[in-house]
């Protein structure tokens, strides 16, 4: 009978943590940053970062909360680096809204169900583009991830109240680009 | 399933509701596709290439500057060398005969002043002055000789020594 480390242990959870997490982390960048390589690289830097301070994680907040942080922090970094180094050609592999709206599950529906709903998802894309970087990732943890409001103000190190501001400016927006822009 | 409704609840707008629960199902089919999608690795490639070919221009670009260097600092070395032998110009010694005949001048004033001034010293100071006269004529350079030659013989005519 053989003894695990603590070292074994603490691999086992998580290569766990990897295998629960990784496709929700690469889904949210992907939804942020509307560029797969990108969204892909990010999610490895994820949870590099992750498994270099996994022994520091004390699990005051769940592993999703501590992973969406890192995440969000990458984003957060690569903006500014674009930003910062305007001047260098950057490779841009940004998915056009349209491009983006064309993915639809494959459910059930009529030709023109699924034109109304294709329609819906491209004016729900156009708002979110013109939102700014922090009311895009609320929107996005709240309507695509599913998150609780404390888990977002967690992850997002801002206030619940603050996270609810951002949420409903968030929403307006869609409501107006939904009603036609207007 | 739960929190969904949660959220919907949320919102009180049915068509609002609608279109952000068919947005989620786009992002996630998306998502799905791209996350089992096969990675390439040819970008990384072209990158190791880009870096490659990056690398190999800024050591030529290096190589290039410090032979450069080294190349002007031999060719300035080799002048300043040239400089150094090469004797002075005709215009410039006829410059300085005044100046070699004047110094002694200096030294005859002060003579003057000197009443007991000894004739030895008179004699050693004209054969010097005359070694100094031949010298500078002597270092014309070989393109003047027939101009210098020309001029010793008007010399010597006009003092009628020969």
């Amino acid at each position: 009978m053989t003894v695990e480390t603590a070292d074994e242990i603490a691999a086992r959870e998580f290569a766990h943590i990897v295998e629960t997490h990784r496709p929700k982390i690469f889904r949210f960048l992907l939804a942020s940053l509307r560029d797969e390589d990108l969204a892909e690289t990010l999610t490895q830097e994820c949870f590099l970062k992750a498994h270099r301070n996994w022994k520091g994680f004390r699990g005051e907040s769940s592993a999703m909360t501590w992973l969406m942080r890192i995440a969000i922090n990458l984003q957060k970094d690569h903006w500014r680096n674009r930003r910062v180094q305007f001047w260098r050609r950057t490779q841009v592999n940004s998915v056009d809204v349209d491009e983006a709206s064309e993915w639809l599950p494959s459910g059930e529906r009529s030709a023109e169900q699924q034109l109304l709903a294709r329609e819906q998802v491209a004016r729900v894309w156009k708002a979110v583009e013109r939102l700014s970087e922090r009311q895009r990732t609320v929107f996005l943890l709240r309507y695509v991830e599913e998150r609780e409001l404390s888990e977002i103000a967690q992850a997002t190190a801002l206030s619940e109240g603050t996270v609810k501001a951002h949420l409903s400016r968030a929403v307006a927006r869609v409501r107006v680009e939904l009603r036609g822009g207007k | 399933m739960r929190q969904r409704e949660k959220w919907v609840e949320e919102l009180d707008d049915p068509a609002l509701a609608g279109a952000l629960r068919n947005f989620k199902a786009s992002v996630e089919a998306w998502s799905d596709a791209a996350y089992s999608r096969p990675r390439t690795i040819a970008p990384a490639a072209a990158w190791h290439w880009r870096r490659v070919a990056a690398w190999a221009m800024g050591c030529v670009l290096a190589i290039g500057s410090l032979s450069g260097a080294v190349v002007y600092k031999i060719h300035s070395r080799q002048s300043r060398e040239a400089k150094v032998t090469t004797p002075q110009p005709v215009g410039q010694q006829v410059l300085s005969q005044p100046a070699a005949v004047e110094q002694p001048a200096v030294v005859r004033s002060g003579e003057e002043k000197i009443p007991n001034a000894t004739t030895s010293a008179d004699k050693q100071e004209q054969s010097l002055l005359a070694a100094v006269n031949t010298d500078v004529s002597r270092q014309v350079p070989a393109a003047m000789e027939p101009l210098a030659q020309l001029m010793d013989d008007g010399g010597t005519k006009s003092d009628g020594s020969e």
